[in-house]
């Protein structure tokens, strides 16, 4: 039955997103992405300003500002707060509410880690075609693919797990709240900067390490983060 | 044997609703503004109380797949998922309930298009379909329904009527509707909600109006008012007729019930083929009104005296 009552939740999500309004955030996402890449190629001369660039573009723009942003539309216009959750039309007609709710959760993280990683995977392509070919800079996507599929899956399910809680502790304003807080606390490096996800997100696509954690150390905070919040969002749905 | 148990239930409209229900039927009389709607939603386990208790055998609908699985509902807003058809819908109403409701459902919904999308549906198809489904459920251990007879097909009334009574006979059937009318259909429980107040309970005797004491009035405008008076006169449900003084089409006519009142109106015209050509609840006065609520006060007092008396 908890598998069934996944299904409609997934099913439920699809059905609300659609498809017409993701594709227009991807779409919106990856020509932000393309604009920034622009910018950047003018300032490509050698091999610290290509990886500089390629910084930019997966931690700057597709980490830092597409994979938040599209985290929080996507939660917005789902709503994954108390009162539809309690409201389900097959909840109502015995499903499991909780497992409901994960299927419901579950179904924007897929998006926005797909959004992420076609997000990433361009960045990476554009700033190395941007790079001088003579550098022969070892940015592939077959090394990089594999992190940076793990780093997609992590920001989203992170991202998506901590939205969720904040729309049902604090509503929209919450998310609000949450996103601004994690753009602010997130960016540094230090103690305050541990409970969010774009600092270790940060850290996992080569920048600063927060309180110099190990790229390990910090996939298990994001881990742990994601577990947490999941397991409070949770536990304030009825069964 | 089921068991309905609210404790003290608070909601936005639910003031501290009490009472227990076993098996048979137990119709209350309000609107939703009374709280009759959110009273529905409390025992379909899509809203929690805000204060207070409410169990299904020891069970809180709310946080109990279980037992919202044999609880069989009708809201007064139904919810529905996007895509499919109606036998899609069914299908997967069936996975989770543990029942094929495909011909049950049908029979109390026979116009049932089963490749119809359900994104076609119009509210009160969709009603149709919900009461249809709530009632092909085999063996529920509630059954909490709001407006039944409204959501029900003319052609089906009947059916429906029966299937709610043989319900009635193994689990409690909570009933809430707003017309005294579809009330009578019933043989039950009587209990009145009057602004989220349990406000009185008529075991034996229905009344005759949701708001005894203050009788309505309906203002009716025809071609020919003598002959539709002459027919209304013979109407059992038509306490008061008179001429209007200032206007010579015009009569008023008194009654206990509106919509008893609207029908008996209509069913004069016909047999009087008279043509109407306005036909409103006329407002009563405030002095009537005052004395209705006056009296209904002092009922409650010496009501209240009685129970204090008796304990």
């Amino acid at each position: 039955m908890k598998q069934l009552s996944f299904r409609h939740g997934w099913r439920s999500a699809r059905l609300t997103l659609g498809w017409q309004w993701p594709a227009t955030a991807l779409l919106a996402g990856l020509a932000l992405l393309l604009g920034a890449a622009m910018l950047e190629a003018q300032n490509v001369t050698g091999e610290s300003a290509t990886r500089a660039a390629e910084a930019d573009l997966l931690r700057g723009v597709t980490f830092g500002l597409l994979l938040p942003l599209s985290c929080f539309a996507l939660s917005a216009r789902l709503d994954t707060g108390l009162e539809a959750l309690m409201r389900a039309i097959w909840v109502r007609h015995g499903a499991e509410r909780r497992a409901y709710a994960l299927g419901r959760l579950a179904f924007p993280m897929a998006l926005t880690g797909g959004i992420a990683l076609i997000g990433g995977s361009l960045a990476l392509a554009l700033s190395n075609a941007a790079s001088d070919p003579a550098l022969e800079l070892p940015i592939g996507l077959g090394t990089n693919g594999v992190v940076l599929f793990g780093v997609a899956v992590l920001g989203a399910v992170s991202y998506m797990a901590c939205l969720g809680l904040a729309q049902m502790l604090a509503g929209a304003w919450g998310r609000a709240l949450f996103l601004l807080a994690d753009w602010l606390l997130g960016s540094g490096a230090g103690a305050a900067a541990v409970v969010w996800p774009r600092a270790h997100l940060r850290a996992l696509l080569g920048g600063e390490p927060v309180l110099q954690l190990s790229a390990l150390a910090s996939t298990g905070w994001l881990v742990l983060l994601s577990a947490a919040c999941l397991f409070l969002y949770l536990r304030r749905v009825p069964h | 044997m089921s068991q309905l148990q609210l404790v003290r239930v608070g909601s936005p409209r639910l003031k501290s609703f009490s009472g227990s229900f076993g098996p048979g039927l137990h119709v209350l009389l309000g609107g939703e503004a009374d709280g009759t709607a959110e009273l529905i939603e409390l025992c379909a386990g899509v809203r929690l109380p805000q204060r207070g208790s409410l169990s299904l055998d020891g069970v809180s609908p709310g946080s109990s797949p279980e037992a919202r699985r044999r609880i069989a509902s009708l809201l007064a807003d139904e919810g529905w998922p996007g895509e499919g058809d109606v036998q899609h819908w069914i299908g997967h109403l069936g996975a989770l309930r543990g029942f094929d409701g495909l011909a049950a459902t049908q029979r109390y919904c026979p116009d049932l298009v089963l490749d119809r999308p359900l994104a076609q549906l119009s509210g009160s198809q969709r009603r149709e379909l919900a009461l249809a489904a709530a009632l092909a459920q085999p063996e529920p251990r509630l059954v909490a329904l709001h407006e039944p007879l409204a959501a029900a097909a003319p052609s089906t009334g009947a059916s429906v009527v029966e299937r709610i009574q043989e319900l009635a006979a193994h689990a409690p059937v909570l009933l809430t509707t707003r017309s005294v009318a579809d009330a009578r259909h019933f043989t039950g429980q009587l209990l009145v909600l009057e602004r989220g107040i349990l406000a009185r309970e008529s075991p034996d005797a229905w009344p005759s109006a949701v708001t005894p004491g203050s009788s309505v009035e309906l203002s009716i405008e025809c071609a020919e008012p003598r002959r539709l008076v002459a027919e209304l006169a013979q109407s059992p449900e038509v306490e008061r007729v008179a001429f209007d003084a200032r206007r010579a089409t015009r009569v008023q006519v008194g009654g206990s019930d509106l919509e008893r009142l609207a029908l008996a109106v209509t069913r004069a015209a016909l047999a009087a083929r008279v043509e109407l050509r306005q036909l409103r609840a006329a407002a009563p006065d405030l002095e009537v009104v005052h004395g209705a609520s006056a009296g209904l006060a002092r009922a409650a007092y010496q009501a209240a005296q009685a129970r204090r008396g008796g304990t």
